[in-house]
């Protein structure tokens, strides 16, 4: 394959290295990996699993946590796109988590994970509740390990084949 | 020359361009050059939809670049997909996901032709027949080039066109372009 795409708590992007031998920088990779972070974000937003087969939602929350997420809307700033009603579905709330994932290049591997501190969910008197994880890694990490099917890191095929389209243009642009 | 011929149904959008028509010389001989003007032809219909131009063609097959329709719907603004996807309600460019912009591709080549469009199984055909014709939807129609951009590709490939076809051809350079070929051919194929 040009692209090999893997995991799920780290998703992998390897582009094989002959794609690569010709280009004059990582101008390219840097394409595929801006353009994956902004697709898993906007279907993970959208509350859209990337993995294929799966329902094209995410789970329904269960009452309580649809009761907490209601709770941390009221006293913090929320992302466009929580939703209170529609049963819950949409991982967002202040939208922090989604917006940690982020990439790396190493050769001709992009690595794609969530990392980084969070601003603390406030109470009804302004102060941060007890007991919350600053690492959104940490979060990405528990939930997907509690419920596989929220896992937000992944590629779907239209995805794939649009990096493929990325490699292509960028050799076409090579021809003389 | 002869128009560029642009199909438009519900599972078939594409435009094929004779290049022997647009540069006056046979295209047998260089798959490279067919393929390097192929995407500038892609790169001119995704670059001019994003400014938000749109492409309207006549009965007569005469092409003519306009404004796409502003601003979207109210429904549409106030959907989650349209937030989730940082889109602006004035900022008509065709792109939610991308897919349909991101996906065109050269379909085929024949001979001195190429065709501009979407493969079987990529799903785009429909929503660019719907975009194209106000169907479902309302009417934005941004696929194809005209004659007047075609021509203005046609000058920025004169010298090459000139090199590639003449007698004398730089062997390093017809090797370093087979070797992307192969590779072109490899992406889909692997």
């Amino acid at each position: 394959m040009a692209v090999k795409i893997k995991g799920i708590r780290k998703l992998q992007i390897a582009v094989k290295k002959k794609f690569l031998t010709i280009q004059k920088d990582k101008k390219m990779l840097k394409e595929i990996a801006e353009f994956s972070v902004d697709r898993i974000k906007a279907f993970a937003r959208s509350s859209k699993p990337m993995r294929e087969g799966k329902k094209d939602r995410f789970p329904t929350v269960k009452p309580g946590t649809a009761n907490s997420r209601k709770r941390v809307a009221k006293y913090n700033n929320t992302h466009s796109t929580y939703k209170q009603s529609g049963k819950g579905k949409n991982l967002t709330i202040t939208g922090q988590l989604i917006e940690a994932t982020k990439f790396k290049i190493k050769g001709s591997i992009i690595n794609i994970f969530v990392k980084g501190r969070r601003t603390l969910y406030r109470g009804k008197d302004g102060k941060p509740y007890k007991n919350q994880e600053r690492d959104s890694g940490k979060i990405y990490d528990k939930l997907t390990r509690r419920d596989r099917d929220y896992a937000f890191l992944g590629m779907d095929e239209a995805g794939e084949k649009r990096i493929r389209n990325i490699i292509k243009r960028n050799l076409r642009r090579l021809l003389k | 020359m002869a128009k560029p011929k642009i199909k438009i149904s519900k599972n078939n959008v594409e435009q094929t361009i004779d290049l022997e028509d647009l540069f006056g010389v046979s295209f047998k001989g260089a798959p490279a050059l067919k393929e390097a003007i192929g995407q500038k032809i892609i790169d001119r219909i995704v670059q001019r939809t994003e400014a938000g131009d749109s492409m309207t063609f006549n009965s007569k097959g005469d092409g003519r670049v306009g404004k796409l329709k502003k601003p979207y719907s109210k429904s549409y603004v106030d959907s989650t997909e349209f937030k989730a996807h940082g889109k602006s309600k004035n900022k008509v460019n065709m792109k939610l996901t991308g897919d349909m912009l991101g996906l065109l591709d050269i379909k085929k080549q024949s001979g001195d032709s190429i065709t501009i469009g979407w493969n079987k199984g990529d799903g785009q055909d429909a929503k660019a027949f719907n975009h194209s014709t106000g169907d479902t939807v309302p009417k934005r129609p941004f696929f194809g080039v005209n004659k007047k951009e075609l021509d203005r590709i046609k000058k920025g490939f004169k010298s090459e066109v000139k090199e590639a076809l003449s007698i004398k051809k730089d062997e390093g350079k017809s090797a370093f372009n087979k070797f992307v070929l192969g590779l072109i051919k490899e992406v889909d194929e692997d």
